[in-house]
C-alpha cells in the first residue's frame, strides 16, 4: 500500500518529465501528422480531383459508397483476407518462432533464410515470381500433374486468386517472426529451469510459461497485423497490376482507396473511405483492448 | 537415449531445410535468371541457364551515363541508417511514458497515437507533400528522415510500449528506492532490458526503409538523390523496353546488405542477456 | 548488476559503431557529391539558384523536366539535353526521370502541390490533365519558337483539344498484330495473308491452337482491339464529350470474342488474365499464344525479348466494310506546365526535341516513328532491321487506312478498367454477353457524365 502511494506521488511530481519523453512524438505529431490527418477528413467532404480546388459536397461521397458495388466487393476481398491470413500468419510465425528460438547449430543461417522471403516484400520481381510459381504452366501445377492433378490459373482465377495473395502474406511471416523471437528472449530463463525442477515437461512449460508471458507480444502482433492486413495494398497492387483483378477478386481496401484517388483523381471520395477504414479498424481495435485485460499478461500489473 | 535425441535432432534439421528450399526458391528463381542473357529470361522455362552471362550484373551497375548503382546504395544506406538512429531514440522516449509513466492525457495521446497507423498513407500523401514543399525540402534526404526523427512510426512506439511492460516493475521501484529518477530508470533499466526489441527496431526501420518505394519516389527527383529502390524502376518501362535481367542483378545485389544486416543483429535478439543480475 | 553493466557496453559499442558509419558516410558523400558533378557539367548538382561563375550576361533559366522509360530512353533524353545546353548556355535542364512505375502519381502529386516540371512527358492519358487546365496551351508559340511546318498534320490533331495546342506528339504508332512466324512454321500452318478478314484470322488461330501443343491462336485484343473494330464500321470511341458507338456495338464485340474462345482460336480467360503490358511477359513471349495485339514501336521489345521471329500484320479487315480500321496515334506528348515561368523557353525545347536533325538523330524512334518527315526520312536512310519493319508498317498504315486518330475515352483508367472487366465477367462465365454489355453501358456513360461537367 505504502508503495503504491509513494510511487503515485512519484509518478505526478514526473508528469512533465513524461512529457519530456513524449515531446519528439508531439512535435511530429502535431506538425507533420495531425495537419494532414485534418485535411484528409475535410477532404472526404468535398469533390476533389487533386488539380483543381476542393467542392464542399457534404456526405455525398459517404451516401456514393453506399451504392457502389466495387467498394463492396472490396470489404467482401479485404475481409476474406484479413480472417485468413492474419491467424494464419501468426500461426506459421509462432510456430516457426518456437522452433528456431534454441537449442539447435546453425539457427541464425535458418532465421536468415526464413526471414528472406520478408525482405523481399513489395519488390517488383515478386510478381513475375509469383506468376511463374501459381500461373497455368508454373511450378505448382507441375509439382501437382505429378500426382495427376489437373492445374488451374491459380493466380490468374478469380477464384482462386484471393489464396495465392494469401499464401503469399503466409510465406512473408518473417516480421511476425522476428516479434515473436524477441517476445521469447524477454522471458527469464531462471523460470524454465524453475519449472523443470519441479518437473514440468516441455510441453507444460509452454503453456504455463512461454505463451502466457508472450502475451502481451502475441496481442501487439495480432492487432498490428489486423491493421496492416487491413491496409494490404503491395501484394495485389504488383500481382494484379493494379487492376485488382481479374473482376475484382483481388480487389484490396486499399487498393480500390488508391485507384480512386490516383487513378480516376476522385482524391474526396478516397479520403471518405480512408476514414470508414479508421472507424472500423478503430472498432476492432477497441473490442481487441477489451478482450486483452481477459488474456494478456503484463509484468508490470495490466494498468496502462 | 542419446542416440534417438540425434535423430531427432536430425529430423528437425531436414524439416526445417526443406521448409527453408520452399522459403528460398524464388530467390533462388532470381539468382538464376540473373545470369540468363536478355532474351532467355522469359522465354527459357527451366531454372537452370543454357548460357550464363554477366551482362546484367554490369549494365545494371552502370544504370545510366555517369550514374553507377553505388550511388543509390549510398543514398539508401544513409536514410536507412539515420532512420534506425531517429527511431531507436525517440520511439523508445515515447513508448517509456506510454509503458511506465502517469502523466494527464495519457489514454488520448495513446489512442491518437493508434490513429496515425489506421489511416492509409495514401490520403495524407498530398498534404504531406504540400508541407514538405512549403519548406523547400523536396528533392533532398529530409522527408524522408525528419518525420523518424519525431518518432511518427507509431508502429515501433507501440512495439516498445509493449515490451517495456513485459519488464517487471520490481525493478523500476527497487531503482526508485535506490533513489533512481525516471530518467536513470529509463537509461540504466528499460533500455538494457528491452535489447531484443530495440535490435527488431532497428532491423525493421532499416529493411523497411531501405525497400520503401512510394515516399521516396515521391520526394526524390533527380538522379543524384535516388536510392535502390528507385534504381531498380529505372530499368523499368512496362510500355516499352526493360532490362529485366539488370533488375533482377541488381534486386540480388540489393538483397545482400538486407540480409547481412538481418543475419548479423538476429542474434542479439536471442542471446545473452540475463535479468538474474537486478533481481533481488 | 555485473551482466547489465557489461550488456550495456556491448550495446553501447554498438550504436558508437553505427554512428560513425554514418558521419563517415555523409561526410564521404558531401565530398563525392561535388567530385562526382564538377566533371560533368550537364548535372544538376546545383540546382538551388546558386549563382553561376559563367560570365553570360543572359537570364540564367532553368527547366525541370520529367519522363518515364527504360535505360535506353534515360541515355538518349540525356544526351539530348546535353546537346540543348550546349547551343543555348543561358539553359539549365534539370533532368527528373524515373521508371513508369509511379510516375504519374508523383506528378499528380506534384500539380497538386503547384510544384510540377516544367516540361512533362505524357502518354494516351494528356485529355485527361488538359481537362483539368494544368498544361501550357502553346498556340501562341507556332510559327515562332515552335516550328511545326514539317510535323504530320494528324499529330498536331492528336494534340490539339477544344481547338487548342496543349504538346508536340514524340511519335507515331499503330495497332497490329503481332504473328509469331515461327510458331506458323513449326505448326505447318501457312502465313495468313496480309490483307485478312477477322474469319481468316480465326482459321490461323484455330489451326495453331490445334496444332501447336500449349499454345493458343490469339490473345485478346481487349478495349484496344475494341477502338479498332469500331473504326471499321466507320464509328469512332467518342467524341466532342460523346460516345460514338453503342451497347450494340460492344455487343457484337463481345460476342465476336466469346465465339472465338468458344472455337478454340483464342486463348482461355485463365492466361489472358495473365497478360501484361509489359513486352518481355507477355504471352505471345512466354509462348503461350502465336497472335497478339501491339503498339508498332513495341516491336523491338517484343523482338528482343525472345529467339522467335515475328512478322507485323495489318487488323484484320471487317468483310463487310473491307476496312482495317488501323490509325496513326500518338505514342507519347511532350508538353508544358501551365504555371511554368518560362513558357516561351519550353516552346523553343519542345521544338528542338521534335525538329534538330542531330537531337533526333540521338532520339531514334523509341517513342515511335518521328512526326517530323524530315527527321522520318533522315532516320529510314540509316534504319537497323527492327526499326524497318516499324517504319514500313506505319507506311503501309497510312496508305492503307484512312481511320482518324481517337484519344482514349475520357477517364481513361477507369473506362479501361471497366472495359476489362465486363470482358473477364465474359470469359469466366459469370455473365452472359448480354448482362456484361448491359453493366458496361450504365458504368461507361456515369464516367462521361462526371467528366462533362
Amino acid at each position: 500500500m505504502q508503495m503504491a502511494k509513494r510511487r503515485n506521488r512519484a509518478a505526478g511530481n514526473h508528469a512533465w518529465i513524461a512529457y519530456l519523453f513524449l515531446l519528439p512524438w508531439l512535435i511530429g505529431f502535431f506538425g507533420l501528422v495531425l495537419g494532414p490527418m485534418i485535411s484528409s477528413l475535410y477532404l472526404s467532404f468535398t469533390q476533389y480531383n487533386l488539380l483543381q480546388p476542393p467542392q464542399w459536397t457534404g456526405w455525398s461521397n459517404y451516401e456514393g459508397l453506399l451504392q457502389d458495388s466495387n467498394f463492396r466487393d472490396a470489404v467482401q476481398v479485404t475481409l476474406t483476407y484479413v480472417f485468413i491470413s492474419v491467424p494464419t500468419q501468426l500461426i506459421a510465425a509462432l510456430l516457426v518462432a518456437l522452433l528456431l528460438n534454441r537449442g539447435l547449430r546453425g539457427l541464425g543461417i535458418y532465421r536468415t533464410v526464413y526471414y528472406i522471403p520478408s525482405l523481399l516484400g513489395g519488390s517488383v520481381a515478386i510478381a513475375l515470381l509469383w506468376k511463374n510459381l501459381f500461373g497455368m504452366n508454373g511450378i505448382v501445377n507441375d509439382f501437382l500433374s505429378f500426382f495427376g492433378v489437373e492445374g488451374r490459373g491459380w493466380v490468374t482465377h478469380p477464384d482462386y486468386a484471393l489464396y495465392t495473395l494469401i499464401i503469399l502474406a503466409t510465406w512473408q511471416f518473417g516480421a511476425s517472426m522476428v516479434i515473436f523471437l524477441a517476445g521469447l528472449k524477454q522471458i527469464p530463463q531462471e523460470l524454465y529451469e524453475a519449472a523443470a525442477v519441479d518437473g514440468a515437461g516441455k510441453f507444460r512449460q509452454l503453456r504455463m510459461i512461454s505463451l502466457p508471458l508472450l502475451t502481451p507480444v502475441i496481442f501487439f502482433n495480432l492487432v498490428i497485423e489486423l491493421i496492416k492486413t487491413m491496409q494490404s495494398f503491395t501484394s495485389s497492387y504488383i500481382v494484379s497490376e493494379g487492376t485488382g483483378g481479374p473482376i475484382n477478386s483481388t480487389l484490396f481496401y486499399t487498393l480500390y482507396l488508391y485507384q480512386r484517388g490516383f487513378s480516376y483523381f476522385e482524391m474526396g471520395y478516397a479520403s471518405a473511405m480512408a476514414w470508414l477504414l479508421v472507424l472500423g479498424l478503430g472498432a476492432m481495435t477497441a473490442v481487441l483492448f477489451l478482450t486483452s485485460r481477459y488474456w494478456v499478461h503484463y509484468e508490470d500489473g495490466g494498468k496502462l | 537415449m542419446g542416440m534417438s535425441m540425434k535423430w531427432q535432432k536430425m529430423l528437425v534439421h531436414i524439416f526445417i531445410i526443406g521448409v527453408g528450399i520452399f522459403m528460398l526458391y524464388p530467390v533462388l528463381w532470381m539468382v538464376f535468371s540473373s545470369f540468363k542473357p536478355e532474351r532467355l529470361i522469359f522465354s527459357e522455362p527451366g531454372l537452370w541457364p543454357r548460357e550464363v552471362t554477366l551482362e546484367n550484373y554490369f549494365k545494371g551497375w552502370h544504370v545510366v551515363r555517369d550514374t553507377t548503382f553505388g550511388l543509390f546504395f549510398k543514398n539508401s544506406f544513409m536514410i536507412s541508417a539515420v532512420c534506425v538512429i531517429a527511431n531507436l531514440v525517440t520511439c523508445s522516449m515515447a513508448a517509456y511514458a506510454f509503458a511506465r509513466m502517469k502523466f494527464p492525457l495519457k489514454k488520448l495521446w495513446f489512442a491518437c497515437m493508434l490513429m496515425t497507423i489506421m489511416l492509409p498513407a495514401h490520403v495524407t500523401l498530398v498534404p504531406q507533400y504540400s508541407i514538405f514543399h512549403s519548406l523547400g525540402w523536396i528533392d533532398t534526404k529530409l522527408p524522408l528522415i525528419v518525420p523518424k526523427i519525431f518518432a511518427t512510426d507509431a508502429f515501433f512506439i507501440f512495439l516498445m510500449v509493449q515490451f517495456f511492460r513485459g519488464i517487471p516493475r520490481d525493478l523500476d521501484e527497487s531503482a526508485t528506492i535506490d533513489g533512481c529518477g525516471p530518467i536513470k530508470i529509463y537509461m540504466k533499466i528499460i533500455l538494457p532490458l528491452a535489447v531484443p526489441a530495440l535490435i527488431t527496431t532497428s532491423i525493421f526501420t532499416f529493411i523497411w526503409t531501405w525497400d520503401d518505394f512510394f515516399s521516396q519516389v515521391l520526394y526524390l527527383n533527380t538522379v543524384q538523390n535516388f536510392t535502390v529502390p528507385l534504381g531498380l524502376r529505372l530499368f523499368l518501362d512496362s510500355q516499352g523496353d526493360s532490362s529485366w535481367g539488370a533488375v533482377f542483378a541488381m534486386s540480388i545485389l540489393s538483397l545482400m546488405p538486407t540480409a547481412t544486416i538481418f543475419f548479423i543483429f538476429q542474434k542479439y535478439i536471442v542471446e545473452g542477456i540475463t535479468t538474474t543480475g537486478l533481481k533481488g | 548488476m555485473k551482466g547489465v553493466a557489461i550488456l550495456k557496453k556491448k550495446w553501447f559499442v554498438h550504436v558508437c559503431v553505427l554512428l560513425l558509419v554514418v558521419v563517415l558516410a555523409a561526410c564521404s558523400s558531401s565530398n563525392n557529391g561535388t567530385s562526382e558533378n564538377t566533371p560533368n557539367a550537364s548535372n544538376s548538382s546545383n540546382q538551388g539558384g546558386t549563382p553561376s561563375e559563367s560570365s553570360t550576361t543572359d537570364e540564367q533559366i532553368e527547366l525541370r523536366m520529367t519522363w518515364w522509360g527504360g535505360q535506353e530512353r534515360h541515355d538518349r533524353t540525356l544526351e539530348v539535353i546535353e546537346m540543348y545546353e550546349a547551343k543555348n548556355p543561358n539553359v539549365k535542364i534539370v533532368a527528373e526521370y524515373s521508371g513508369f512505375d509511379g510516375y504519374f502519381d508523383k506528378l499528380t502529386t506534384q500539380f497538386a502541390a503547384g510544384n510540377a516540371p516544367d516540361i512533362i512527358q505524357y502518354g494516351g492519358n494528356l485529355n485527361d490533365f488538359v481537362a483539368r487546365g494544368v498544361v501550357l496551351p502553346l498556340d501562341e508559340y507556332v510559327g515562332g519558337a515552335l516550328d511545326l511546318s514539317k510535323h504530320d498534320q494528324s499529330m498536331i490533331d492528336a494534340a490539339t483539344m477544344d481547338g487548342k495546342l496543349y504538346g508536340v506528339t514524340l511519335g507515331s504508332n499503330g495497332w497490329g498484330v503481332l504473328v509469331n512466324k515461327t510458331a506458323f512454321e513449326q505448326a505447318g500452318v501457312p502465313l495468313p495473308s496480309p490483307e485478312w478478314t477477322w474469319e481468316e484470322f480465326e482459321q490461323a488461330a484455330i489451326q495453331i491452337t490445334e496444332n501447336v501443343e500449349g499454345m493458343y491462336g490469339t490473345a485478346d485484343f481487349e478495349e484496344d482491339g475494341f477502338g479498332i473494330f469500331l473504326a471499321q464500321r466507320g464509328k469512332v470511341v467518342h467524341e466532342n464529350g460523346k460516345l460514338g458507338f453503342n451497347d450494340q456495338d460492344v455487343k457484337d464485340w463481345f460476342q465476336m470474342w466469346d465465339g472465338f474462345r468458344n472455337s478454340g482460336a483464342a486463348v482461355i480467360p485463365e492466361i489472358q488474365a495473365a497478360a501484361t503490358q509489359t513486352p518481355e511477359q507477355s504471352l505471345i513471349v512466354k509462348g503461350d499464344v502465336a497472335m497478339q495485339l501491339i503498339a508498332s514501336n513495341q516491336y523491338g521489345a517484343y523482338s528482343n525479348a525472345t529467339e522467335d521471329q515475328f512478322a507485323l500484320y495489318l487488323p484484320p479487315n471487317n468483310s463487310d466494310t473491307g476496312e482495317n480500321g488501323a490509325s496513326l496515334r500518338p505514342s507519347q506528348f511532350l508538353s508544358g506546365y501551365a504555371e511554368t515561368e518560362h513558357p516561351e523557353e519550353v516552346a523553343k525545347f519542345l521544338a528542338f526535341f521534335t525538329n534538330d536533325l542531330d537531337a533526333t538523330a540521338v532520339l531514334g524512334n523509341d517513342r515511335g516513328a518521328p512526326v517530323n518527315s524530315e527527321v522520318r526520312e533522315n532516320l529510314i536512310s540509316n534504319a537497323s532491321e527492327i526499326d524497318e519493319v516499324i517504319f514500313s508498317y506505319i507506311q503501309t498504315v497510312s496508305q492503307t487506312s484512312d481511320a482518324p486518330y481517337v484519344p482514349n475515352l475520357p477517364g481513361y483508367n477507369e473506362t479501361q478498367a471497366l472495359f476489362k472487366r465486363a470482358a473477364e465477367k465474359i470469359a469466366f462465365g459469370e455473365a452472359s454477353v448480354e448482362d456484361a454489355t448491359n453493366e458496361y453501358w450504365t458504368e461507361v456513360q456515369k464516367v462521361m457524365e462526371k467528366y462533362e461537367q
